[in-house]
Order: C-alpha cells, then sequence, then structure tokens
C-alpha cells in the first residue's frame, strides 16, 4: 500500500515537471512559429490563393486556370523573359566548373596552411575582406574602374578612344558583369571547404600518413568525402540561380538595367517591387511554372548526387 | 650525439600555382581599392587630368561634401509628407537599423536552438529540424510580390519596430543548426544540477545554459550587424522613410544634383561606409575568421 502511493507520488511530481517543461518549451516557440505561419506559410499559400485569382473593380476574384494561361502566354510571347531565361542559362553553364576550381584552390591553400605558412594566414585576412564589405561599395568601385578607368587606361596605352564604359557598351557589358562576379567573389568558397578540412580530425589525418597515403589519395578517400555535402549544396545553387540570379544587375542600374543583360531572377525582382495590385497574381502564377520545374530538378540532382556520395562507399 | 635533422616541407607545384593565382586575384581586388581610395583626395578637376596618379593636393572636402551636401528626400505622397535626409543621417539610420536588426535574428535563434536543442527527445523539436531540411531543399519561387502586398497592408512597411523586430523573428537560417547542436552538446549534468538546486526552466536558460554561449552570441551577432549594415535591400523594399546609407549609395549611385554627381564625393561616401566595418574587422577579425564555433562548458 505504502509502495503504491509512493508510486502514485513520484508518478504525480514527474507530470507536474513535465508539464512545467512543456508550457515552458511552447513559451519558447510561440513567438517564432507564429512569425513564420504568417510571413512564411501565410505569404506562400495567399501567393498560391493568388494563382486562380484575379483583380477586378477593386477586388480579387476567382479565375479558375486563367491567370496560368496569362502567365503561360506573358512567359512564351514576351521577348523579355526568353533573354533573361537564355542569360540565365549561360551563366548556369558558365558556372559549372567554379565548384571544382574553388575545391583544388582550397586544398592547396590548406596544405600550405596545415605547414604553418604566413603567407597563407595573411592571405585568409586579406582575401576574406571583400565578403565583409557592402555590394554597394563593390558595384560603386566596379562600376568607375570599368566606367572610367579602364577606358581611358586603353586610351592612353593604344591611342584608340574608347566610346563609353564597358559596363555601358553593348559588346563588352554583360563580360564585364560577369567578370564583376569573378572580381567581387574571390575567395569565400574557398574558405568555407579549408574549414570544413580543418574540422576533419587531425588524428584521421596522421592515420592516413602512416598508412602511407599521398595527396590525392588523401584528398579523394578523406577529405572529399567529409566535404560532399556541402560541395553538392554548391551545384544546387549554382542549378537554382537559373530562378533567382539577378546577376547584380539591380546594384548597378536600379529598374533600367538593359533589355540584352536581363536574367530571369532580375526580371522576377523588378516586377515584383513594381507590381501593381493586377499584376501579383499572374507573377504568383510564373513563380508556380518556375517551382513546379525547377523543384522536381533540384531533387533530381540531389538523387544523383547521392548516388555518388564517396561516404557511402 | 647525432643531430636531429628537421625536414624541411617542400612546397609543393600545386601550391605555387595555387599562391600565384591568389596574388594575381589579392592584385586585382587590392589596386582598384587603392585607386578608388586616392581617387577620394582628389578634387574634380584634379581627377580628370591626373586619374590614375597620387593626389598632388590632399584634400579631405569630398568626404565633407559626401556627409553634408548628399541628400535624398523621401515623399510620401498618400500622408502629404517629405523629409530630406544627409548622408550622415543616412548613417545614423544604419547603425540604429543594423544594431536592432541583428539583434532579433540572433535571439530568436539562440531561443529556438535552445528550446530544440536542450528538449531534443520532444517530437515537435525533430519535426522543427525535418521542417527547416525541407524548406531548405524546396525551393519556392514568385511569393515576393505577395509578401511585398501582405507587408504593406500589415502596416508594417515604413515601421521601424515591424521591419527590424517583426520581420526578423526568423529562425529559418544555416545557424539555426549549429545553435541547436551546441546547445544540444552541452551535457544535461548542468541541467539537472541546477533542477536538483530548485532552479526553475527560465533562471537555467538564462543564468546557466546562456552565458556559455555569449561567445558564439557575440559571434553570430558581429556577423549579423556586419550583414544588416551593408543591407541595401530590406530598406529599400521596407523602410524607404529610414534610408541607411547602403541604400542612400544606391541611391546616390544615379544621382544627377551636380555637387555629389561626381566620382570622387560617391567614392567618399563609399569608403565612409566601408570604415566601420573595416574597424570592427580589424578588432574581431580572430573571431570573425574562427566563424561559429563552440566550446563551452567545463573541461574534464
Amino acid at each position: 500500500m505504502e509502495k503504491m502511493q509512493l508510486n502514485k507520488r513520484k508518478k504525480s511530481a514527474f507530470y507536474k515537471r513535465e508539464m512545467k517543461n512543456i508550457i515552458f518549451y511552447c513559451c519558447l516557440l510561440v513567438i517564432p512559429l507564429a512569425q513564420f505561419c504568417v510571413f512564411y506559410l501565410g505569404v506562400n499559400a495567399r501567393s498560391f490563393v493568388y494563382t486562380f485569382q484575379k483583380f477586378e473593380n477593386g477586388r480579387y476574384v476567382f479565375n479558375a486556370f486563367d491567370t496560368f494561361k496569362t502567365a503561360f502566354v506573358e512567359l512564351t510571347t514576351v521577348r523579355n523573359w526568353a533573354i533573361g531565361f537564355k542569360n540565365a542559362i549561360i551563366l548556369f553553364l558558365v558556372g559549372l566548373p567554379f565548384p571544382f576550381v574553388t575545391l583544388f584552390v582550397a586544398l592547396f591553400f590548406f596544405k600550405a596552411q596545415k605547414r604553418g605558412s604566413k603567407v597563407a594566414q595573411t592571405y585568409k585576412v586579406i582575401l576574406f575582406i571583400p565578403s565583409m564589405i557592402a555590394p554597394m561599395v563593390m558595384v560603386s568601385i566596379y562600376g568607375y574602374i570599368v566606367d572610367f578607368g579602364l577606358p581611358e587606361l586603353y586610351t592612353l596605352l593604344t591611342g584608340k578612344e574608347v566610346h563609353g564604359g564597358f559596363l555601358q557598351m553593348k559588346d563588352t557589358s554583360f563580360i564585364t558583369m560577369w567578370l564583376f562576379g569573378r572580381w567581387g567573389g574571390i575567395a569565400g568558397g574557398v574558405f568555407i571547404y579549408v574549414n570544413l578540412m580543418n574540422s576533419i580530425s587531425e588524428s584521421i589525418y596522421e592515420a592516413a600518413r602512416l598508412d602511407g597515403v599521398n595527396m590525392w589519395q588523401e584528398f579523394w578517400k578523406i577529405i572529399f568525402p567529409q566535404i560532399f555535402n556541402t560541395w553538392k549544396m554548391f551545384y544546387v545553387m549554382n542549378f537554382l540561380s537559373i530562378f533567382t540570379n539577378s546577376f547584380n544587375l539591380f546594384e548597378f542600374y536600379g529598374y533600367a538595367a538593359p533589355t540584352w543583360m536581363q536574367t530571369t531572377g532580375y526580371l522576377m525582382f523588378v516586377k515584383a517591387v513594381e507590381a501593381t495590385s493586377a499584376d501579383i497574381p499572374v507573377l504568383s502564377a510564373i513563380g508556380i511554372y518556375f517551382t513546379l520545374i525547377g523543384a522536381p530538378l533540384v531533387f533530381l540532382l540531389r538523387y544523383l548526387f547521392n548516388k555518388w556520395d564517396p561516404l557511402e562507399d | 650525439m647525432e643531430k636531429i635533422k628537421k625536414k624541411k616541407k617542400k612546397i609543393s607545384a600545386g601550391e605555387i600555382i595555387v599562391f600565384s593565382y591568389l596574388t594575381f586575384k589579392l592584385v586585382l581586388l587590392v589596386v582598384p581599392f587603392l585607386w578608388a581610395f586616392f581617387t577620394t583626395f582628389k578634387d574634380s578637376l584634379e581627377f580628370r587630368y591626373n586619374m590614375f596618379g597620387l593626389p598632388e593636393n590632399w584634400i579631405f572636402d569630398n568626404y565633407v561634401t559626401a556627409l553634408t551636401k548628399m541628400k535624398h528626400t523621401y515623399t510620401d505622397s498618400v500622408n502629404h509628407f517629405k523629409q530630406t535626409f544627409s548622408f550622415s543621417d543616412m548613417l545614423l539610420n544604419s547603425f540604429t537599423f543594423s544594431t536592432v536588426s541583428a539583434l532579433t535574428p540572433t535571439v530568436t535563434i539562440f531561443i529556438v536552438g535552445y528550446a530544440t536543442g536542450t528538449f531534443h527527445k520532444y517530437r515537435f523539436s525533430k519535426f522543427m529540424d525535418m521542417m527547416i531540411l525541407v524548406i531548405n531543399m524546396v525551393p519556392i519561387f514568385g511569393s515576393q510580390a505577395t509578401e511585398i502586398a501582405m507587408i504593406k497592408a500589415f502596416g508594417i512597411r515604413n515601421n521601424f519596430f515591424g521591419v527590424t523586430v517583426i520581420l526578423k523573428i526568423n529562425f529559418l537560417n544555416s545557424y539555426y543548426f549549429m545553435v541547436k547542436g551546441a546547445f544540444r552538446s552541452l551535457k544535461a549534468s548542468y541541467y539537472d544540477a541546477a533542477e536538483i538546486d530548485g532552479a526553475n526552466n527560465f533562471q537555467i536558460m538564462f543564468r546557466i545554459m546562456m552565458p556559455m554561449m555569449l561567445e558564439m552570441f557575440g559571434i553570430m551577432y558581429l556577423l549579423q550587424f556586419i550583414t544588416q549594415w551593408n543591407n541595401y535591400g530590406t530598406p529599400l523594399l521596407y523602410l524607404p522613410a529610414y534610408p541607411t546609407a547602403s541604400y542612400g549609395l544606391w541611391i546616390f549611385k544615379n544621382a544627377t544634383t551636380s555637387d555629389v554627381t561626381h566620382i570622387t564625393v560617391k567614392l567618399s561616401a563609399c569608403f565612409t561606409l566601408v570604415a566601420p566595418v573595416i574597424v570592427l574587422f580589424a578588432i574581431f577579425n580572430k573571431y570573425i575568421m574562427r566563424g561559429l564555433k563552440f566550446e563551452g562548458g567545463v573541461k574534464e
């Protein structure tokens, strides 16, 4: 009897303690979850509902699938979208080799750092700084260099006049913009890989060295499997950039980027900012089309990468 | 006694190639910045005839012009309201905007990370992890126009508290998993010992667990502060009535007022914006370069 009463009291104390923990847990999460429900779930749900509506006489009315038809017509007939897709795909394809290049630069940088090279440490600090600087500052400095400095330098060296800046001339503007991405994004990826390589336990490297592995064996058997997920993520993000990459056009040109340079990401952003109530359903429908194309391809890409995952060997 | 010869590690050919490539990139980065910096000490006349050389007469007027004469007028046609901001006003706005906008998400991530890390056995914590992973994996496009419209409808646009606090209570961030992992790695014995001593959940959280994470909190706040200092998109879309310096640079890039059209003045504004970040980096570079790592708890 006494034992039963003792057990009953223990259970009651346990439940009281658990209730307090649950109430505390709920108090911590209620506000962040409410914000998430409104500004993520609510926004996406409302965006989805817009795709079945149109704006008429000051309010939104049910429009079945006609908004999807309007969006499809816009995507297939408005020239800007075709140019935008073309430019976005070019940027995606041109960006494909860079995760490899970054990885190999990171590998040799990591080796130098492990050797205790002071040069590597100095380079790490200086090359990290651009990631701290405001994009508008980078844009301004690069813009003035390529529109004023370089044309003037070209004239001084060759005696030939350049009629306008490299960002203004149709023949040179696209490549100049692409070079900005290479100029500004110097070292971010390298240091992500270097940090990941540093996080692998030293004992694993020691064991590999004792087993007599060379640098490339160490890379393929130890380092690459550990950083594979991050490396894979860069490729997935590169693919998603077909729909999201604004190519820094808004920073350089604002709302008036030249048509021949526009990308899908830039068009979506500018149209979203300038959208009237009537435009929102069409933009939402365009977003649905992008999601229906992009999401399965992202899953396919992840599936293919997971098949190749060296950690599973 | 045999001398133990120290084996000198050879520099590989790959390292030479990589460091040559990085040196080339370093030069491409540093030279334009130096050019831009020296340009800020030239007047408009000298800039024309001496574009690439060092300044002949070092003048600081461009910085004064940038701070006092670069102005932007915000006009609210609905409420018939106009306000003019100088670049120095925008720098002040940047400071308040960055301070609050960085604090909100940092606090949010730590609170959510603590909840799901400490009470990781609850099914809802596992659900939260899955949900955040799925959200990061599944791309959804086209909702920005809706977001802008909803924020306007809620009256958050041009509301400082709304934009810097309500919109920033966000845990959908890559930092979430790091913070949650850090809280999860804390020994349960700290929690149990505090409970035995009679501490309630709030006391345990704020007096025992959170103090162990102060360094991580500080580094995350610093990184968020720098991100918000450089952020021009949020003020452009949601806070045009409180223009920050970064947003101001975007406006002035296309300015046509005679005092401020000149490159020398605009570059001076750029370096004024960059200076606080460089100072922060100089002081805290060891922590910023190290990133978010947790080394807390009692060493055994």
